[in-house]
């Protein structure tokens, strides 16, 4: 049991399709970085994939990254998605157990990492998935009067 | 590889008049006559569990002259019959791979009762077999008990005890298929990725609504489809094709039309289990951030129904800005209750807003968690959708028709399985209840459903804590989310695609 980042037991030895999101939000490689930030916003997210029009996730990228790629070089905010995605994607198959995928986005010095199966992506996994219970612990302790 | 398997169930095998030996002998000569390269028998081979019972229905399960997986069913638990099962038909829980498919089936009966139960240390087996299984294209899961309530079974019961918890962690694993039986009623339905398929009876006497023995018939193909057809001993078929998608991705680009709030249980009272500073803060963010269109309270609003607590309720709730709907639940009508939820918030009736149609309905008994929509109210129920068919429309109830997670299910609408099907049949466009102290969003059919957390109760079953819930419709998804009610942290509990024409936009 991993008791890391929270009291809720994980199963380490769990495929990472039982802890994964799997419904995803996206937006176009075409589409601006202040659209991108809106989806972000409105959504309450700190990544999104991009996809091309036959639904292939070609690239991903997070809340820093618009902060380093964009805001700091001083980049308009109609900048394409495409220009600062990230590529190059890091994935792991759906598969792999809880423990190697935290060993991965260790290494990798990664909080995000996209899942694959069968060559397509089909979920995501983010460290503050794991914050759930931290969170409930501190609220009892300011509900109790 | 493409496989074709035969699902059958409760034969009740007696020298009694439950069994019908004819009916038998049909299904397992056309079973042998046909390409079938399995079956899949799951539960109540027996009608007692009884010796002579056993030794016979070895006799008859050998006519099927093609491989045999059987799972035990509660009529052969009876009697200590499940060390019998063992003894004369096999394992009780096990595991057939092929190529690309797994079976994993699993004992679901508990001595001397009807209920199912996939508790404790099998609950565990049965997860470690699907991460141990993992990795297999087709994963099928075959129970004796039902997992989600079912239509025209009279009174919804004997339900598995854990079934939030099973459901759960079926559609974790990406299970494709559930396959069960007891209920002596054939259906197919549609939860999220995962096809919940329940045979007919093949050989019992005990049918309901005077319909016909039958079993199912499941195709699995390469490519990845699915197909389940029921096929009643009259030679009637009716057949569905599933695909399985791995993929969900959603470009949001179209129009947000409404922003609903679902809240519940926010039990208001004196008693320390209310934190009404979570209320508070929740009813703050909820007029200052969120400022949706619509509030919707799906019931339990106070802890009691006292004068008392229903006046405060009352205080917290004309705080709420936006436009308002309750529904009571089961403690808002204790003692006074009744007659006070209508006094402070007056009897819930139907609110169109533009292209919307929200639907309360009143399930609520006296004195009880168990909930009714009843016969009449299930035909008004189906009336209002029909009435409202070219709207958007939510219809909003207090107890929960899907199991939800870390609770004891009991089935807590008695006639759940009616009133599923009416929801899904008439296409509901969302289903919204709270009952249960833990949040769901799923998908049966085309209707989304979503129960919603305590607001502001302590005694919950939610890890991330006390919650509500953020429904946003857009002009072609909705999309679901809950929020801690003290820190806002947010979490997703469904994206789903509006698949029907817009009329409503």
């Amino acid at each position: 049991m991993l008791r890391a980042f929270t009291v809720i037991p994980m199963d380490e030895n769990a495929p990472i399709k039982v802890y994964m999101t799997k419904k995803l939000i996206g937006v176009r490689p075409e589409d601006s970085v202040q659209e991108a930030c809106k989806v972000m916003v409105e959504f309450d997210i700190g990544s999104l994939v991009v996809v091309d029009e036959n639904d292939s996730v070609v690239g991903f990228f997070t809340k820093s990254d618009v902060i380093r790629r964009v805001i700091v070089p001083g980049l308009p905010y109609t900048t394409p998605v495409k220009e600062i995605m990230t590529k190059e994607l890091i994935t792991v198959d759906a598969n792999t157990p809880l423990k190697e995928v935290l060993k991965i986005m260790a290494a990798k010095r990664i909080k995000h990492i996209l899942i694959k199966e069968e060559g397509k992506v089909v979920g995501i996994f983010t460290l503050s998935d794991l914050l759930e219970a931290s969170r409930r612990k501190l609220e009892t302790s300011i509900a109790a009067e | 590889m493409e496989m074709k398997i035969a699902h059958i169930s409760d034969t009740h095998i007696t020298s009694g008049e439950a069994y019908k030996g004819y009916a038998y002998d049909l299904i397992a000569n056309e079973i042998n006559t046909l390409d079938y390269d399995i079956v899949v028998h799951t539960g109540d081979v027996t009608n007692e569990g009884l010796k002579e019972e056993y030794e016979r229905a070895s006799y008859e399960l050998k006519k099927i002259q093609k491989p045999l997986i059987v799972v035990p069913g509660n009529h052969d638990a009876r009697n200590v019959g499940y060390e019998l099962f063992e003894k004369y038909i096999g394992p009780l829980n096990g595991v057939y791979e092929k190529d690309d498919l797994v079976i994993i089936w699993v004992d679901s009966t508990i001595p001397d009762l009807s209920d199912g139960r996939i508790g404790g240390y099998k609950f565990q087996w049965l997860k470690e077999k699907l991460e141990e299984y993992s990795h297999k294209k087709f994963k099928i899961v075959a129970s004796h008990h039902h997992l989600v309530p079912l239509p025209d079974t009279g009174r919804e019961r004997n339900v598995l005890f854990n079934a939030g918890d099973v459901l759960d962690l079926l559609l974790k694993h990406e299970v494709n298929l559930y396959i069960c039986g007891h209920k002596h009623v054939p259906n197919i339905y549609k939860v999220e990725g995962l096809i919940v398929a329940n045979a007919g009876c093949t050989s019992c006497r005990k049918i309901r609504k005077g319909d016909v023995n039958s079993y199912n018939i499941i195709k699995i193909k390469e490519d990845g489809k699915i197909s389940v057809s029921i096929k009643r001993v009259t030679g009637e078929i009716a057949r569905r094709e599933f695909k399985i998608k791995k993929q969900r991705i959603f470009v949001p680009k179209k129009r947000r039309l409404l922003r609903i709030v679902q809240m519940s249980e926010s039990n208001v009272s004196d008693r320390v289990y209310f934190r009404e500073r979570i209320l508070k803060n929740a009813i703050k963010a909820i007029n200052e951030k969120y400022k949706p269109d619509l509030v919707i309270h799906c019931g339990d609003v106070v802890d009691v129904g006292t004068e008392r607590y229903y006046a405060k309720a009352y205080e917290f709730w004309e705080k709420i800005k936006p436009e308002k709907i309750i529904v009571p639940g089961h403690n808002d009508i204790t003692y006074l209750g009744y007659e006070l939820f209508r006094e402070y918030f007056g009897e819930p009736k139907i609110l169109e807003m533009d292209s919307f149609a929200f639907i309360p309905i009143i399930s609520a008994q006296y004195e009880t968690p168990i909930g009714v929509v009843g016969r009449i109210g299930q035909k008004i129920l189906k009336q209002h959708l029909r009435e409202h068919e070219d709207k958007f429309k939510v219809v909003v109830m207090h107890h929960n028709i899907i199991p939800i997670p870390r609770s004891r299910e009991i089935g807590f609408l008695e006639d759940g399985g009616n009133v599923l099907k009416i929801l899904t049949e008439e296409k509901a466009e969302l289903v919204l209840t709270g009952h249960g102290g833990n949040t769901l969003g799923i998908k049966v059919e085309e209707t989304p459903i979503i129960n919603a957390g305590s607001i502001s109760w302590e005694l919950h079953r939610n890890p991330f804590g006390n919650s509500f819930n953020l429904i946003d419709i857009y002009e072609d998804m909705i999309a679901a989310f809950e929020i801690q009610a003290t820190w806002g942290s947010r979490k997703l509990l469904g994206i789903w695609k509006i698949k029907t024409k817009v009329p409503w936009a």
